[in-house]
Order: structure tokens, then C-alpha cells, then sequence
């Protein structure tokens, strides 16, 4: 069971990118699962990925990252059990950090192949979101543990702005693989998934 | 203000709605109206705010990440006269009795304007 986190800020077309990832890889023969964690009591999100079929779980009341780690880690043994996926897609809420969940998978009481961390850049509100100190400094620190940044919604952005954000996004994380991609129209998710299953 | 989960709110709820209504036209109008109040209150931003809407073999949804931004809508509803409605939203810099508060609010007073019935809720 190969474990992939799709995280990034709020809005940052998380959700979008599980759908169409999970599809693609559910047409190459893959079982795939989805673990959802949302703000919030209510899970609109798992709803959404239901609406096409998609097989979710989801943990509310908290963020995984924290105070529900141990959630994630019984809905990991339940999903092994119940339907034995190749693999688990982890959706975080929009303000969880990505290397505290992949830390506490060392919770994970059977083995695991923890796959890549992916963190999602909102390419429409990207610039907006940086400007501000606080949220730039948020992001940043999501972006910091990436192994692939992914620069999403590109339908949306000129090539020089696309650019500028590659440039900008290596200079935070110059470790990290930079991905663009529009989750809507699909554009770049074969390469996404072609680098997070092969990684 | 340092960004960390104590001073991003969520609030969400599920309810269900009766009538016949322009379903696309109730859902951007209350995603607008959420995100108007969320900012006249003094949010430092949005989030997101999510709607899920569930007809009887149909859905809806739509969101939002700022009015600037736009309100995106997928799906149809055209021939149902009950609804199951999920909604989220998230702010930036209110307390999250604001945010209940504003979505609440919000909810009776466009679901009236619509002509739809609140007939169950969780809130």
C-alpha cells in the first residue's frame, strides 16, 4: 500500500487533482483509496469525490497533522483490511504541514511504502497569498518538505507567469520536482502521475 | 498574525431543503452572500467556501476561494424537489462562532428568498 500525500493551502485545487489522479489511475488498474481531512464537521469534499464514484474516508473535527494523527492511523488499518488498496491518497486540510503527517505515519502499526509528498501551489492566487507576510510564510512552510511542488490551475495563467512561479518555487524548495498542471482540464496529470508512482 | 489552525475557522453543516427553485442561481447567491458577511465582519480572507447540493440522482456543486475569484459551479439539478445541502466554510482572522453565526444566517435568509424550505438541519 503506496501512500501519497495531495497537500497545499486552502483553495489550492486539492480535491480537484485527487479527482483526476484517482481516475486515471483507477483506468490503469489501480485500487485507489482517498483520505480526506477537512476544517469543518461536515465532509464536503468526500462528498464531491463520491459524486464519481471514488472510494473516501473521511477524518473531520481537526487536523490530521495534529491532534488527529491517531484517526489516520486506525483509518489506514481499516482501509488495509476492508479493501486493501495499492494505493492511498491523503488529502490534509488546507492548513496542515505536510512532514508532521508524514512523521506520524511511524504510527502505522504494518507496513507501508510511503510514497512522495506532493504540495500543491494555487497558481491563480498564488501571487496574492505571498504578498501577505503571514500566509507567505505558511506556505513556505508547507512547500519546504515537498518532494513535488505542483503548480496548479495553468489554464489560468500566461507562460511568463507560469515561469516566474517555477523560478520562485525552486528558490524555496530547490530539492523539490516542479510540476505544472490544470486538475480541471487534466493537463500534466499523466506527468504527476508518472513521477509520484514511479517515485 | 501568524497563520496556524487557531486563527483559520471552519464551520460546517448539512441541511435539507424543499421546493422548486433555480438551484444553480440559490447556490451562487449563497455562496456570495457567505463571502460578503465572511469580509463586512472583518475576515482577513477566505478560504474556501464549498457547497455540495444532492437532488434526487443529481447534484450540484460550487465554490469559491474569494469573490474576486469567481463562484465555480458543476452539475445540474432540474427535476428534484428535495435537496440535501453540504456546505463548508473557511475564513481567515473570525472566531468560529462568526463564521457559524454568518453561515447560518445566511442560509435561512436565501433559502427564503428562493422559496425553499428548510425542513431538517443540524445547526
Amino acid at each position: 500500500m503506496k501512500l501519497i500525500q495531495i497537500a497545499g493551502f486552502l483553495g489550492s485545487g486539492k480535491t480537484t487533482t485527487i479527482i483526476a489522479i484517482s481516475r486515471e489511475m483507477s483506468n490503469r488498474g489501480k485500487r485507489v483509496a482517498i483520505i480526506v481531512n477537512e476544517i469543518g464537521e461536515v465532509p464536503v469534499d468526500a462528498k464531491i469525490m463520491s459524486d464519481y464514484g471514488l472510494k473516501v474516508m473521511d477524518i473531520g473535527g481537526g487536523c490530521i497533522c495534529c491532534e488527529l494523527m491517531i484517526n489516520l492511523s486506525y483509518t489506514l488499518e481499516e482501509l488495509a483490511r476492508l479493501y486493501s488498496p495499492d494505493i492511498v491518497l491523503i488529502e490534509p486540510s488546507g492548513v496542515a504541514i505536510p512532514s508532521s503527517i508524514n512523521d506520524g505515519l511511524s504510527m502505522v502499526k504494518f507496513p507501508i511504502e510511503r510514497g512522495p509528498i506532493v504540495v500543491l501551489f494555487d497558481g491563480l492566487r498564488g501571487e496574492e497569498l505571498l504578498a501577505d507576510e503571514d500566509l507567505s510564510n505558511f506556505i513556505k512552510r508547507q512547500m519546504i518538505n515537498a518532494n513535488i511542488i505542483v503548480i496548479n490551475k495553468i489554464d489560468l495563467l500566461e507562460d511568463e507567469k507560469i515561469k516566474y512561479f517555477e523560478k520562485l518555487l525552486s528558490g524555496i524548495n530547490p530539492n523539490a520536482k516542479i510540476l505544472k498542471i490544470s486538475a480541471k482540464n487534466g493537463c500534466g496529470i499523466k506527468e504527476l502521475i508518472e513521477e509520484v508512482l514511479g517515485g | 498574525m501568524e497563520i496556524s489552525h487557531e486563527n483559520i475557522s471552519g464551520y460546517g453543516c448539512i441541511f435539507k431543503l424543499r421546493g422548486y427553485a433555480e438551484i444553480k442561481s440559490f447556490a451562487i447567491e449563497l455562496i456570495k452572500t457567505i463571502a460578503d458577511e465572511l469580509m463586512r465582519r472583518g475576515a482577513r480572507g477566505i478560504g474556501h467556501i464549498k457547497l455540495h447540493i444532492e437532488g434526487k440522482n443529481e447534484y450540484l456543486r460550487a465554490d469559491t476561494i474569494g469573490l474576486k475569484y469567481g463562484v465555480y459551479i458543476e452539475g445540474l439539478i432540474s427535476s428534484s424537489e428535495e435537496y440535501i445541502t453540504t456546505i463548508n466554510a473557511i475564513s481567515l482572522g473570525l472566531r468560529r462562532e462568526d463564521v457559524e453565526e454568518i453561515v447560518h444566517e445566511s442560509i435561512i435568509k436565501i433559502s427564503k428568498k428562493h422559496g425553499l424550505e428548510i425542513i431538517n438541519h443540524n445547526f
